[in-house]
C-alpha cells in the first residue's frame, strides 16, 4: 500500500496506461523514450545513477527492435527486407519455434541440456539481431514499415518496461534522509489515525448498546402497565357480576326458606291436632279394658278355689280304693309261687329228653358223612383208574402211529446205509427226500422214531441262518450223541468223528421249504466231503426241491420216500377207539373227524381231540360208578340222575305201552321207579349187555369192513373210520348202502365167500350162525377167470380191439359160470345174503336205542374245544369286552375306531373317545 | 500243495483272492491250484493278476463218458448198449456226468423191464428201444428236475380251498371280483390291455380279499379256523410284509392248482380271468 500511496511524477503518467493501446500510440511511446532519455540522465547528480539510467533505456531500445521483428514470414517480408536480415529473422523465428517444442516437452527432465542450448542460440541470435539492425538504420526503417501492428504481450512488456523505468528514476532521485522523514512522519500519522479511528468505533458502540437499552426499558414498562390496566378492568367486572348474582341467589333462598317454614309450621299445626285427638281416644280405651281385666281376674280367683276344694274330695276317694287292691294282689301272689315250684320239675324233665336226642342225631350224621367221603374217594379212585386206563389206550394208539411209520424208516435207513456204493467215483451225496404231510406237528414222532436208529449219527436243522451256525449245529448234537463236548465251528472236526465212530452221519432237514436254499446248495458242497455223510429232507411236495440250482440238484442221489398216510393212520386210531371200553358218540366223533378232515389233517390234534372228550367223559359223569362200584359204596343220590336218563325214561314209556295188559312186569316198573336197590341190579345187568353190545357191534364193522375189502371195485368200499361214523349215526344194517354191499356181494364166487365166512367167524364172538351157513356150503372149485395173453402187441390199436374181445369173452364165461351152479348156488347165496343181511341188522344197530347207553357213550358238545376259532373269538372280544371283563379297554375304542375310519386313526378322537366312556361310567 | 474248487465263488470276499495270489511270495513252497468253470480272462474281471499256469481240460468224448458210466454197471445186462442210447439221445441237451448218471439209474430198471417181464429178449434190441421211447421222453421233460412220480396232494378240504382262492386272488384283477364272486355280477367282459397277470406272476393282496374269495367259492357255512401260517410254511403261500400290512402271494403253478380242484372237483378255469393253459 505503501508502494500505491507514492504519487507519480508527471512525465510517468503515460498514454500507455490504457492496456489496449494501437500501434500507433505505441510508436509515439517509443518516440517519447528516445526524446526524454536525455532528460532522465540530466537531472541525476551521482554517475551511478546516470549509468543504471543509461542502461536501461538501452534495454528500453533494444526490447523496442525486438518487438518489431515480425513473426511470421509472409510475401511483404521477403520482399522488402532482403539478405542477412532475413536470414536473421527466419532463424530467429525458427529458434522460437523449436524452443516452443522443447517447452511443450517439459515433462521430461532429460532434455534440460536442450533447453539451454536453444536459449543460449536464442540469446547469442538476440544479440546478434540487435546489433544488426542498430547499425543498419534502412533495414530499421523498413522493419518499422513492415510491423504495423505488435503482439499484445510484446507490448505489456514495453509497458511494464517503462514503469521499472520510472520507478527506478525515482527512486535515484530521493535521498535517504527525505526518503526516512516522509517513512517516519507517514507512521505517524497512520498510528495517529488508527487510534483515533478505534476511539470512534468504541465510543459508537457503546452509544448504540445505550440506545438498545433505553428502548428495552420503554416497551417492558409500558408492557407492564397495559397488563395492569387489563388486570384492574376485569376485576372491576367480576366483582360485578358476582355482587349480582349473590344477590339474587339469597334473595331466592329467602324466599323459599320463608315458604317452607310456613308449611312446616302448617303441617306441624294439623299433627297437634290429630295426636291430641288420639290420646284422647286411647285413654277412653284404656280404661275400658281395665276395668274388664278386672272383672276376669276375680272370676278366675273364684274357680281356684273351687278346684282345690274338689281336688281333696277325690284324693281321699282314691286312698280308699288302693287299700283294697292291695289286700287283692297278696291273696294272687301266693297262689303264683305255688304253680312256679311245679313247672321248674317239669322243665328239668324236658331238658333230658332234648339231650338224647340230639346225640342220637349227631351219631346218624357222622355216620352218613363217613359213608359219602367213602363213596366220593370211591368215585375219585374210580375215575383216576379209568383215566389211567385210557391215556394207557391213547399211549397205545401213539405207538400206532409210531408203528406205522417203522416201515418207511427202516426204507429210507436201508437206502441211506447202502447208497454209498455209487460213490466210488463221483462227488455225490445220497440224498433221502421224505414227503411228510401237511402237517408239520406230526411229523415230530416220525424223526424221533427214526433218529433212535444206533446205526447213524443224526443232526436235525431247523432255524438255522448262516453256514457256520449250521456246521456248529451238527458238531454239537454229533458229539450231544456221543457225550462228548463240543461246539466248534469247524467242519473237519464232524468228519474227525465221523471216522473215529465209523457211523453214517445224516444230516436232516425236517423243513425244507423253511430253509435257506442258498444255504442248502453250500451245505451239499459241504457235505459231500465225505461218503459216510448223507442227508435227509423232509417236504411237502417235489416241486420245491426243484428250485435248487441244477449244479447243487446233480449233486445229489435222491430218493423219494412217503411215510404213512395219515389218514391210514386215522383207520388205525379209529380201531383203538372202537376197542376202547370208552365210546365216542356221533357228534363228538363227527366234530373231531370234521376237523381232521376240513382244517388240519393233525394226527396230533384228533389224539388230542379224544383226549378232551375222554377227561370230560370221565370227570363230567357222576353215574360212572354204576359199572365198578357195589351198591354200598354207591352215592344214593345219583340213582335220580339214572332215573332222569333219557333212555331211562324211554325204555320205561316202551315198558307201559307195550305190557299195559301183563299185569306181571308192571310191579318190576315201579321197583324200578322206587328202589334203589332193585334199580342198582337191574343196571348191572344193564351195562354188562351194553359192553355185549358194543362188543358185537364192532365184530360186525370189522365184517362189514372184510366183505367190502373183497370188493373188486372201489365205488362201494368205505374206510373203517367213516363206515365207524356212519354206525355211529344210524342203523348201518338198514341203509340203502348196506343193501347194495350186499347185492355186490352176491355176485362174488363161493369159494371166495367160503373164505371170508371162515374169516369172519374168528372175529365173531358168536360163532354158531357162521359155522352153520359154512357148512352149507358146498366145496366148489374156484374158476379161473383171467386169461393171460402173452402175445406181444405191437400196434396199440390191435391192443386195444383184442382187450375188447378178451373181456366180452371173459363175461360170457362169467354167466356161464353162474348158470352152471344156478340151482343150487343161487338157494345158498341168497341164505348167505339173508343171514348177513340178519346178522348186520342185530349187531350194527344204533347205540341211542340201547338203554343205559349215556353210560358208556360219551355225546357231549365237543364243538368249541375242537373248532377253535381264533380270529372270530379275538374279534368278539375287541368288540364286546364286557363280556369278558368289567372295564373299559382303551383297545376295544381303537378297534371300534380302526373299524369306523379305516388304518389311520387320529389320536385325538381316541382320547376323546376313552373320555367319554370314563364320564359316562362314572355317571353310573 | 492246496487246491481251490469253483474259485468263482471266491469273489464274494475280495480280500482272499488277492491273499492267494501273492501267497507263494512269502511262502514258495506252497503250491495252489485253482479250478474253476470260468476262464481266466473271466475271472479277471475281479482279479487283475497276470495269468498263472493253466491247465484245460477237455470235456469228455461219448467213449470216455460210456466208460465212466459203466463203472456203475459192470455186470448189468445189456448195461453198455443202454448207456450208449441215453447218451445219444440226451447229449444235445447236457453232458453233465452227474445227470447223466442219474437219468441211467432211474431208466435203466424201465429200460429192462420187458426182458425181467419177458415180453421181450435181451437181444431184441428194436424192440426194447421202442418200449423205452416213452420213459425216455418223461426224462427229458423232467431233465435237471427230480420229479419223476406224481403222487396225490394231502391237504385238508378247507386248506385247498384257501389255496384255490390264493392263486384266484394272485391271478385275477381285483376290479373284476365282483364279477366273479357275486351272484348278480355284470357278465360283460371288458378287454384290458395291460400285461396278462399269468405272464407276470402272481401278485400280492390281502389277506381280507383272499378270506373274501374264500368264503365266496366255497359256498357253505363258514369253519372255524384257517390255517394261513401253515401254507406259508410249506411256501405254498408267500407272504410280503409291507410296512403297514401282511400281504400273501400263491406260490403254486397251473398244474399244481388243477389237481388240488380237481380233487374237490371245483372248476377253477370258470373263475380264472385271461388265463390259458401253457
Amino acid at each position: 500500500m505503501a508502494a500505491q500511496a507514492v504519487p507519480f511524477s508527471k512525465n510517468t503518467i503515460l498514454p500507455s496506461i490504457k492496456r489496449d493501446n494501437s500501434s500507433f500510440e505505441i510508436d509515439n511511446a517509443a518516440n517519447q523514450v528516445s526524446l526524454d532519455d536525455f532528460s532522465y540522465s540530466s537531472k541525476l547528480t551521482n554517475v551511478e545513477s546516470q549509468r543504471i539510467m543509461a542502461v536501461l533505456q538501452e534495454i528500453q531500445k533494444k526490447v523496442y527492435l525486438m518487438g518489431l521483428i515480425p513473426e511470421i514470414m509472409d510475401k511483404k517480408t521477403s520482399t522488402v527486407l532482403t539478405g542477412d536480415a532475413l536470414a536473421l529473422i527466419k532463424e530467429a523465428s525458427m529458434l522460437e519455434q523449436k524452443y516452443k517444442q522443447i517447452i511443450e516437452q517439459r515433462p521430461y527432465e532429460g532434455q534440460s541440456n536442450d533447453i539451454k542450448e536453444t536459449t543460449k542460440a536464442i540469446k547469442v541470435l538476440t544479440r546478434t539481431i540487435c546489433r544488426y539492425f542498430l547499425q543498419n538504420q534502412n533495414n530499421m526503417l523498413k522493419l518499422r514499415y513492415l510491423k504495423s501492428n505488435k503482439s499484445p504481450i510484446i507490448a505489456q512488456f514495453e509497458h511494464r518496461l517503462q514503469e521499472i523505468k520510472t520507478l527506478v528514476y525515482d527512486r535515484l532521485r530521493t535521498t535517504v534522509e527525505e526518503e526516512n522523514q516522509k517513512q517516519d512522519q507517514l507512521s505517524l500519522i497512520i498510528a495517529k489515525e488508527q487510534k483515533t479511528s478505534s476511539e470512534v468505533k468504541a465510543l459508537r458502540e457503546e452509544l448504540e448498546k445505550a440506545k438498545k437499552e433505553r428502548s428495552g426499558e420503554i416497551n417492558k414498562r409500558n408492557d407492564i402497565i397495559r397488563r395492569l390496566k387489563e388486570e384492574l378492568r376485569d376485576i372491576k367486572q367480576q366483582a360485578e357480576e358476582t355482587t349480582r348474582k349473590l344477590e339474587s341467589k339469597s334473595k331466592q333462598k329467602e324466599d323459599l326458606d320463608i315458604k317452607a317454614s310456613k308449611e312446616k309450621e302448617a303441617a306441624l299445626l294439623l299433627e297437634i291436632e290429630t295426636l291430641k285427638n288420639q290420646l284422647e281416644a286411647d285413654v277412653i280405651n284404656h280404661r275400658e279394658e281395665e276395668a274388664l281385666a278386672r272383672k276376669k281376674k276375680f272370676k278366675i280367683e273364684c274357680e281356684v278355689e273351687n278346684w282345690i276344694h274338689k281336688y281333696d274330695q277325690d284324693l281321699e276317694e282314691k286312698q280308699l280304693e288302693i287299700d283294697d287292691i292291695t289286700v287283692l294282689f297278696l291273696e294272687e301272689k301266693s297262689h303264683l309261687d305255688e304253680l312256679q315250684g311245679q313247672y321248674a320239675e317239669l322243665q328239668k324233665e324236658y331238658e333230658i329228653i332234648q339231650e338224647n336226642k340230639r346225640k342220637l342225631e349227631e351219631k346218624k350224621r357222622e355216620e352218613e358223612n363217613i359213608k359219602a367221603k367213602l363213596n366220593a374217594a370211591a368215585t375219585l379212585i374210580q375215575k383216576i383208574w379209568r383215566g389211567y386206563y385210557v391215556r394207557r389206550e391213547i399211549q397205545r394208539k401213539k405207538d400206532i402211529i409210531q408203528a406205522h411209520h417203522q416201515n418207511s424208516i427202516k426204507e429210507i435207513s436201508e437206502f441211506l446205509y447202502n447208497a454209498n456204493e455209487l460213490r466210488s467215483h463221483l462227488p455225490l451225496l445220497e440224498t433221502a427226500i421224505v414227503l411228510t404231510g401237511y402237517n408239520r406237528s406230526d411229523h415230530d414222532s416220525f424223526y424221533s422214531k427214526l433218529m433212535e436208529n444206533p446205526d447213524f449219527l443224526f443232526a436235525k436243522l431247523t432255524h438255522l441262518t448262516s453256514l457256520k451256525d449250521i456246521v456248529k449245529s451238527i458238531n454239537q448234537q454229533i458229539s450231544n450223541n456221543l457225550e462228548l463236548e463240543s461246539s466248534d465251528y469247524d467242519f473237519q472236526k464232524v468228519l474227525e468223528i465221523q471216522q473215529k465212530t465209523g457211523k453214517h452221519i445224516i444230516v436232516i432237514i425236517p423243513n425244507f421249504e423253511e430253509f435257506n436254499l442258498n444255504l442248502l446248495e453250500k451245505l451239499v458242497q459241504l457235505l459231500i466231503q465225505s461218503q459216510k455223510i448223507k442227508l435227509l429232507i423232509g417236504t411237502f411236495t417235489l416241486d420245491q426241491i426243484n428250485s435248487l440250482s441244477p449244479r447243487a440238484l446233480n449233486s445229489l442221489v435222491t430218493k423219494a420216500f412217503q411215510i404213512e398216510n395219515s389218514k391210514e393212520i386215522l383207520n388205525e386210531i379209529t380201531r383203538v377207539i372202537m376197542d376202547l371200553d370208552f365210546k365216542l358218540g356221533y357228534n363228538p366223533f363227527k366234530a373231531i373227524l370234521d376237523n381232521f378232515n376240513l382244517s388240519f389233517l393233525s394226527i396230533e390234534m384228533f389224539r388230542n381231540s379224544i383226549k378232551y372228550c375222554l377227561m370230560s367223559y370221565c370227570f363230567g359223569n357222576p353215574l360212572l360208578g354204576l359199572m365198578e362200584l357195589d351198591y354200598d359204596s354207591f352215592e344214593k343220590d345219583s340213582f335220580q340222575l339214572v332215573r332222569m336218563l333219557p333212555s331211562f325214561k324211554s325204555f320205561i314209556n316202551n315198558e307201559i305201552k307195550t305190557i299195559s295188559e301183563e299185569e306181571d312186569s308192571k310191579p318190576q316198573i315201579k321197583q324200578l321207579l322206587t328202589d334203589d336197590k332193585f334199580l342198582f341190579d337191574w343196571v348191572k345187568v344193564r351195562v354188562k349187555e351194553l359192553h355185549e353190545y358194543t362188543r358185537d357191534f364192532n365184530s360186525a364193522l370189522l365184517v362189514f369192513e372184510k366183505m367190502q375189502s373183497l370188493f373188486s371195485t372201489n365205488s362201494l368200499k368205505r374206510p373203517i373210520r367213516i363206515l365207524y361214523l356212519d354206525a355211529l349215526k344210524s342203523n348201518l344194517g338198514d341203509t340203502d348202502y348196506c343193501k347194495s354191499c350186499l347185492l355186490l356181494f352176491r355176485k362174488l364166487q363161493l369159494p371166495v365167500i367160503k373164505q371170508f365166512l371162515l374169516d369172519c367167524s374168528l372175529i365173531v364172538h358168536d360163532k354158531s350162525g357162521f359155522l352153520e351157513i359154512i357148512n352149507e356150503i358146498p366145496d366148489v372149485e374156484m374158476i379161473d377167470v383171467e386169461q393171460e395173453d402173452e402175445k406181444y402187441i405191437i400196434k396199440e390199436g390191435l391192443k386195444r380191439v383184442r382187450q375188447e374181445l378178451s373181456s366180452t369173452r371173459k363175461r360170457s364165461q362169467l354167466d356161464l359160470s353162474f348158470s352152471l351152479f344156478e340151482n343150487e348156488d343161487e338157494q345158498i347165496l341168497s341164505k348167505i345174503i339173508t343171514f348177513l343181511s340178519n346178522y348186520f341188522t342185530a349187531n350194527l344197530k344204533n347205540y341211542s336205542s340201547i338203554v343205559m347207553n349215556e353210560l358208556l357213550f360219551f355225546d357231549g358238545n365237543v364243538n368249541k374245544a375242537v373248532k377253535a376259532e381264533p380270529r372270530a373269538v379275538v374279534q368278539t372280544a375287541l368288540k364286546y369286552p364286557q363280556m369278558y371283563i368289567d372295564t373299559i379297554v382303551d383297545t376295544n375304542i381303537l378297534y371300534k375306531l380302526y373299524l369306523e375310519c379305516g388304518r389311520l386313526i387320529n389320536l385325538q378322537d381316541w382320547f376323546e373317545a376313552f373320555k367319554v366312556l370314563c364320564k359316562h361310567e362314572n355317571m353310573e | 500243495m492246496q487246491v481251490f474248487d469253483q474259485i468263482e465263488e471266491l469273489d464274494i470276499e475280495p480280500n482272499v483272492f488277492p491273499f492267494l495270489m501273492k501267497l507263494h511270495e512269502i511262502q514258495p513252497q506252497i503250491q495252489i491250484i485253482f479250478i474253476s468253470f470260468l476262464k481266466w480272462n473271466l475271472l479277471q474281471k475281479y482279479f487283475l493278476y497276470p495269468q498263472p499256469l493253466t491247465v484245460n481240460f477237455q470235456k469228455y468224448s461219448r467213449d470216455e463218458t460210456i466208460q465212466i458210466l459203466m463203472l456203475d454197471g459192470k455186470d448189468f445186462m445189456k448195461y453198455e448198449q443202454f448207456v450208449g442210447l441215453v447218451i445219444d439221445s440226451i447229449s444235445s441237451v447236457t453232458t453233465n456226468l452227474n445227470e447223466l448218471r442219474y437219468l441211467c439209474s432211474v431208466l435203466y430198471p424201465k429200460y429192462i423191464e420187458p426182458i425181467k417181464e419177458g415180453k421181450a429178449t435181451a437181444d431184441q434190441s428194436s424192440k426194447l428201444f421202442t418200449l423205452f421211447q416213452r420213459h425216455l421222453q418223461v426224462a427229458f421233460n423232467n431233465l435237471f428236475l427230480r420229479t419223476m412220480n406224481d403222487k396225490k396232494i394231502e391237504l385238508p378240504y378247507y386248506t385247498k380251498f384257501l389255496l384255490i382262492a390264493s392263486f384266484l386272488g394272485s391271478f385275477n384283477p381285483s376290479r373284476l371280483d365282483n364279477r366273479f364272486f357275486t351272484k348278480g355280477g355284470e357278465k360283460k367282459i371288458i378287454k384290458h390291455k395291460s400285461k396278462r397277470q399269468q405272464l407276470l406272476g402272481p401278485k400280492a393282496f390281502d389277506i381280507e380279499r383272499l378270506l373274501a374269495i374264500f368264503y365266496s367259492i366255497l359256498d357253505q357255512e363258514i369253519p372255524g379256523c384257517f390255517d394261513i401260517s401253515t401254507l406259508v410254511n410249506l411256501r405254498l403261500l408267500i407272504k410280503v410284509n409291507n410296512h403297514l400290512n401282511y400281504k400273501i402271494k400263491c406260490n403254486v403253478g397251473y398244474e399244481f392248482i388243477l389237481i388240488v380242484s380237481k380233487s374237490v372237483s371245483f372248476d377253477i378255469s370258470k373263475y380264472l380271468y385271461d388265463f390259458t393253459e401253457i
